[in-house]
């Protein structure tokens, strides 16, 4: 049963990236890529991860969702200027690489579960962290929270740094006029 | 064991429309929105892969990316402001213009 309510999420989210593509005007595809993300957090809620569901939806769909539909409503385009776009030799030969780069990973993926010698990882060397031991240490967030701050404290605080010099750099280039 | 199978063809299939947008539409925004379905798309692959083997890396990293796409879509959109201030446009055919080659 969960098996199946993942699939028929995942085809969803498959059919809303589709749609992303094809619709012409940009706000409607801005807002496609919204539930695209929503989708996907609906995956990982049907995963258990409900700390990872809920940063998805406010800085995915609250952020950066906002950010994109506030710059297309300060540039105004009306309209984009791509008429037959999709009867282009550029479409052609792109989806053509797409299909081919898609049809080679999903073979992979296809050897990885379903081969016949394929071996699963052996229980020794798979990590501790089962239903069972998350809720011992207090649940899916706290789990986590352990985990970022005791493992990967340094990334954490490189990750805070990256983000101070991405404030500053967006700031200085918003307001830089390059004919001065 | 079978979900994480449809999450990994789910991924894969996330990142080459991502793809598909960067290299067929012409519109600067719209190309970002192929950069962040990408980074979405590994992001589910992360995560899917951890709960297979029972870690907790990959929700880790996963965190880590969604602060990064933060932050690229912030300097991403302020480069695309400057480009339309300078080109009136924001399709990426019209930036053809280096900075020293103006006057020729």
């Amino acid at each position: 049963m969960d098996n199946f309510i993942i699939l028929i999420q995942s085809i969803i989210t498959a059919l809303l990236a589709l749609f992303v593509l094809f619709s012409r005007s940009v706000l409607n595809s801005t807002l496609f890529f919204l539930s695209v993300l929503v989708s996907t957090a609906a995956l990982y809620l049907l995963l258990n991860e409900t700390l990872l569901a809920s940063i998805q939806i406010i800085v995915y769909a609250g952020a950066i969702v906002i950010l994109f539909i506030f710059t297309i409503m300060l540039l105004n385009i009306k309209s984009d200027l791509e008429k037959n776009l999709f009867s282009s030799p550029v479409f052609f030969i792109g989806s053509i690489t797409s299909l081919l780069a898609f049809y080679m990973l999903a073979t992979s993926v296809r050897a990885h579960y379903h081969s016949p010698n394929h071996l699963p990882l052996a229980s020794s060397s798979k990590g501790i962290f089962s239903e069972q031991v998350i809720l011992t240490q207090g649940g899916n967030s706290k789990a986590i929270a352990i985990e970022l701050f005791s493992h990967y404290f340094i990334l954490f605080e490189l990750i805070s740094i990256i983000l101070l010099v991405a404030m500053v750099s967006a700031i200085v280039l918003a307001k830089r006029n390059i004919k001065q | 064991m079978e979900k994480f199978y449809y999450l990994q063809i789910l991924s894969a299939f996330l990142f080459c429309i991502g793809f598909l947008i960067i290299i067929v539409r012409k519109n600067i925004i719209l190309q970002l929105i192929g950069i962040e379905l990408m980074l979405n798309a590994s992001n589910i692959s992360f995560v899917s892969f951890s709960k297979q083997n029972l870690f907790l890396v990959g929700q880790v990293a996963t965190l880590l990316t969604i602060t990064i796409a933060a932050a690229e879509t912030a300097i991403g959109l302020s480069i695309l402001i400057l480009l339309y201030r300078n080109f009136g446009s924001i399709q990426n055919e019209q930036a053809q213009i280096l900075k020293d080659t103006k006057g020729y």
